[in-house]
C-alpha cells in the first residue's frame, strides 16, 4: 500500500511556496469548473487528481511519484501555496474514494453491452449482485441455452450408454440422459418464469430435444414470440449426432424429429417479428395456411430438415421478403424455388434437384452434385454463381450453359472444381472435343473471368482439357487456374497443337496458383502465350487457396509448398520470355498468393 | 485548426476536458463517428474539437487505438486481434477500463466499445458473485429476505 504519510507531509512542506497569479476559485477541488483559465501546468494537475480521484487504487503508487514530479515543478514555477491545503484535504479524502463502486457508475445501457458479452449462466449469475445488476438482467435480448451454459464448464458429463442399432429410447442407459435433459428443461423453465425482459433480439436452443420433449420446448418458443423475437436458431444436431455417432450408431425416426412449430407464429399477432429462422434437425411441414406469421421472414437456414414440395410451397407463397435460403444436407430430393424476393441461394446436398425461378436472385451457390441437377436457373439478375460440379466434361458444358443469357454475371465466379468421382474422372481428350464442338463458339458471351480449379483428386491431370474449356469461352478476359495436383498425364503433346485455329482476342490476364514450373505447365503456358495477343500480365505462383465453404478459402500456409529455388524461377523466365507477346505481358513469378 | 502535413492529411486537434491537446490526422480520428460528423458539419474548422467528456489520459489511449485501426486493414486481423488483446491489457495500467468505456461510447468508436465491453465481460466469466462484488466493490444492498428470494429465481445457474 502507498505511504500516505510521507506524500502529506512532502505536499505541506511545499504550502508557504509564495507569488501565485493564479485565479483563487480555480482550486484543484473545482476541477468541473473552467480550466481554461488556469496555467497549463496547473490543468495537468487538475487532470492527474481527476484521474485520481476515478482512478482505482492499484493505479496510485505511479500516481503518487508523477504527482510529486509536477509538485516539485509547481514549486519552481511559484505556484501560490492556498491551495495546497485544499490537496492535502482532497487527497487525504481519496483513501476513502478509491473504493468507489466504478463499474455501476456506467449507465444502464454500456453495463448491458457487457452482460449482451457473457455467456447466458454467466449473465443470470450477476443478478444475485446488487438491486441495479438484478434490474439489468431483464435487458438480455439474446438468449442462448445449450448444454455447457446450462450446466457449466464442469458440468454434467453425457451419459455412455449404448448397444449398437436398436432404437435410442430402448438402450439400457436412457433413463440417465432423459433425467438429464429433464434438468436442462427444468432449468431453462425456470429462467423463463422469472426473466423480466419485455423485448429479446434472438433465443438459441442447442440440444437434444426431440418429439417427446416437444410440447415443453414450445413453450420457450411462444415466450420468445412473445417477446417480439426477430432470430430463432433451433439446432439439434448434436444429439442427432450423439445417437447416431457416440451410441453405437443407435437407430433414430423421423417421427422421433421434432416438428417446428409454426402454428405458434400464425395464433400470435407479433410473431411477424421473426427475421432469421435457423433449423437443424427437425421436421419443418408447414401446409398452405401456414407462413402467415412468417410474412417478415428475411432469412431461412435449414440444415438436416425434412421437408417436403409442399412446404416450401407454402413458404415461398406467404414469406415474401425472404432474401436469403440455405439448404444444407436437406431431407428432400426435389425442389423448386419460385420467389421474387430472393437474393442468396445456397443448396448443399447430394443430388438434390432443383427448378429455380428467382427473378431477383444475385448468389447462387449449388453443391449438389453434377451441374444437370439444376433443371432451370431462372435468374435474370444473378451476378455470382458457384458450382461445385464433380463430373467435367459434360458437366463443364452444362455448367457453362446455365451461365448463358445472364447479363448480369459480368464477372461469375464460376468455380469448377474438378473432383471426385471414380471412372468419370479419366476425361479423355475425344470426349472434351466433342463437347466443345457441339457448343457453337460464342456461346459462352458473358463469361469474362472464369476460375478453374483442378482438384488433388484427379488422378492425371489433362491440361489440354482447360485450353478447349478456355476456347470455349471467347469473351474471357480472366483466367485464373489453380493446380493442386502435379500428376499430369502423359501423352499431352497435344498442348502444343491445340489453340491452333482460335486465337484470344480479349484474354488479358492469367494466374496460375499451385504451379511448380514443370513442362506440362510451361507448355500450357507457352501455348496461350502464341494465341492470346491481348494477354497483359501472366502471373505463376506456386501457392494455392481455393474456394472451400461457403465464402471461405483455403491456403496452403506452408512455406515450404509456395516457394520456388532461385535456379527453377530463372529457368522458368528463361523459356517463357521468349514467348511473351510483343506489345505487353509482364510475367510475375510470385511466391506468395497474387491478386 | 486544420492543418495539412507533408503527406497531404488534414490533421485535427481535439482538446480533452483537462485542456490537453492532441493533433491527430483526419482518418485517424474519424475512427470515432461523433468526431466524424463534427467533421462533416465543419465544426473543426475554428480551433480545436473541445470534448468535454473525455479526460486527456483516457483520450491518450483512444487515439492509440484509433491510429492503429486507421492504419490497419481487414487483412491483417489476425495481428489486429493481438493488438486489441495488448493494447487493453496496457490501458487497463494507465487508466479505467469503465472511463475507456465512458470515452468509447460518447465517441461512438464501435470497434473500441466492443473491445473494452468484452474485456469487462470476461473479468466476470466463471467468477461467484461474492468475487465480482470484490473485484468491483459492488455493494449488496439486498434485504436478507430479497437475496434469498433473488437467489432462488436463479439457482439453476449456480448448479
Amino acid at each position: 500500500m502507498i505511504n500516505w504519510s510521507s506524500n502529506l507531509s512532502s505536499i505541506n512542506e511545499m504550502e508557504e511556496a509564495p507569488h501565485s497569479r493564479e485565479p483563487a476559485e480555480a482550486t484543484v477541488t473545482g476541477v468541473q469548473e473552467d480550466t481554461s483559465v488556469l496555467s497549463s501546468r496547473w490543468r495537468q494537475l487538475c487532470s492527474l487528481l481527476r484521474g485520481f480521484t476515478y482512478d482505482h487504487y492499484r493505479y496510485t503508487e505511479g500516481w503518487i511519484s508523477e504527482l510529486s514530479d509536477h509538485m516539485r515543478d509547481a514549486v519552481k514555477a511559484s505556484v501560490l501555496s492556498r491551495r495546497w491545503r485544499q490537496l492535502c484535504s482532497l487527497l487525504s479524502r481519496l483513501t476513502f474514494d478509491q473504493k468507489e463502486d466504478r463499474i455501476s457508475q456506467l449507465p444502464d445501457d454500456m453495463l448491458a453491452g457487457i452482460l449482451s458479452k457473457l455467456d447466458t449462466r454467466d449473465a443470470v449469475k450477476t443478478n444475485v449482485l446488487s438491486k441495479r445488476w438484478r434490474h439489468l438482467g431483464s435487458s438480455l435480448r439474446r438468449l442462448t441455452f445449450d448444454h455447457s451454459n446450462i450446466f457449466g464448464t464442469n458440468g454434467s458429463e453425457l451419459p455412455n450408454w449404448g448397444k449398437a442399432r436398436i432404437h435410442y429410447k430402448d438402450v439400457e442407459g436412457y433413463p440417465d440422459f432423459q433425467e438429464l435433459r429433464l434438468e436442462f428443461f427444468k432449468r431453462v423453465d425456470q429462467f423463463f418464469l422469472n426473466f423480466k425482459g419485455t423485448k429479446i433480439d434472438s433465443l438459441s436452443v442447442r440440444y437434444f430435444i426431440d418429439e417427446e420433449m416437444a410440447s415443453r420446448a414450445n413453450q420457450w418458443i411462444s415466450s420468445a414470440i412473445a417477446l417480439g423475437v426477430e432470430e430463432l436458431e433451433l439446432d439439434f444436431t448434436k444429439w442427432i449426432c450423439y445417437i447416431r455417432h457416440k451410441l453405437n450408431r443407435c437407430s433414430i425416426r423421423e417421427e422421433d424429429f421434432y416438428t417446428f412449430p409454426h402454428w405458434l407464429f400464425t395464433q400470435s399477432t407479433t410473431g411477424s417479428a421473426l427475421k432469421h429462422l435457423s433449423l437443424q434437425s427437425c421436421i419443418l411441414r408447414p401446409q398452405a395456411e401456414v407462413g402467415e406469421g412468417l410474412s417478415n421472414l428475411k432469412t431461412l437456414r435449414l440444415e438436416d430438415v425434412y421437408l417436403d414440395q409442399v412446404s416450401m410451397e407454402a413458404i415461398f407463397s406467404k414469406c415474401l421478403k425472404l432474401e436469403e435460403l440455405y439448404l444444407i444436407t436437406c431431407k428432400v430430393s426435389f425442389l423448386k424455388v419460385v420467389s421474387t424476393s430472393l437474393r442468396k441461394l445456397q443448396i448443399h446436398g447430394d443430388g438434390m434437384k432443383v427448378e429455380i425461378s428467382a427473378i431477383n436472385l444475385v448468389d447462387f451457390e449449388y453443391r449438389g452434385g453434377p451441374s444437370w441437377n439444376i433443371a432451370l436457373l431462372d435468374a435474370p439478375r444473378l451476378s455470382n454463381m458457384f458450382l461445385l460440379t464433380p463430373v467435367p466434361p459434360r458437366e463443364v458444358s452444362h455448367a457453362l450453359s446455365l451461365c448463358s443469357g445472364k447479363p448480369h454475371l459480368i464477372d461469375p465466379i464460376l468455380v469448377m472444381s474438378l473432383k471426385d468421382d471414380s471412372e468419370e474422372l479419366n476425361i479423355t481428350f475425344d470426349q472434351v472435343d466433342e463437347v466443345v464442338a457441339q457448343q457453337s463458339i460464342g456461346t459462352f458471351h458473358s463469361i469474362k473471368l472464369l476460375k478453374l480449379f483442378v482438384s488433388k483428386h484427379i488422378v492425371d491431370v489433362d491440361l489440354s482439357q482447360i485450353l478447349r474449356i478456355i476456347n470455349a469461352c471467347p469473351t474471357l478476359e480472366k483466367l485464373e487456374l489453380t493446380l493442386l495436383n502435379h500428376t499430369y498425364q502423359e501423352n499431352q503433346r497435344e498442348i502444343k497443337e491445340l489453340g491452333g485455329g482460335c486465337t484470344h482476342k480479349s484474354l488479358e490476364q492469367v494466374k496460375m496458383d499451385g504451379c511448380v514450373g514443370n513442362w506440362y505447365e510451361i507448355e500450357f503456358i507457352i501455348a496461350l502465350l502464341k494465341h492470346a495477343i491481348a494477354l497483359g500480365r501472366v502471373v505463376l505462383s506456386p501457392y494455392k487457396r481455393f474456394y472451400y465453404s461457403i465464402g471461405d478459402f483455403y491456403e496452403d500456409t506452408d512455406p515450404e509448398l509456395y516457394y520456388w529455388p532461385e535456379s527453377r524461377r530463372e529457368a522458368v523466365r528463361k523459356k517463357l520470355q521468349n514467348y511473351m507477346p510483343v506489345n505487353a505481358a509482364e510475367l510475375l513469378l510470385c511466391d506468395k498468393y497474387f491478386l | 485548426m486544420s492543418i495539412t502535413t507533408e503527406n497531404n492529411e488534414k490533421m485535427i486537434t481535439l482538446m480533452s476536458s483537462d485542456g490537453e491537446e492532441f493533433v491527430v490526422e483526419e482518418a485517424v480520428a474519424a475512427q470515432s463517428q461523433t468526431i466524424k460528423h463534427l467533421i462533416e458539419d465543419g465544426c473543426s474548422t475554428e480551433g480545436s474539437i473541445p470534448l468535454p467528456n473525455v479526460t486527456g489520459r483516457v483520450l491518450s489511449e483512444v487515439i492509440q487505438y484509433c491510429k492503429k485501426h486507421s492504419s490497419s486493414d481487414d487483412k491483417e486481423e489476425k495481428e489486429l486481434e493481438a493488438w486489441d488483446a495488448e493494447f487493453v491489457k496496457a490501458a487497463d495500467d494507465h487508466v479505467a477500463l469503465t472511463d475507456l468505456m465512458m470515452a468509447a461510447n460518447f465517441l461512438d468508436i464501435k470497434g473500441l466499445l466492443d473491445l473494452v465491453a468484452q474485456t469487462l465481460a470476461n473479468m466476470i466469466t466463471g467468477k461467484s458473485p461474492e468475487e465480482v462484488r470484490r473485484m468491483w466493490n459492488i455493494k449488496n444492498d439486498f434485504t436478507p429476505e430479497e437475496a434469498e428470494k433473488v437467489r432462488k429465481e436463479n439457482q439453476w445457474a449456480f448448479e
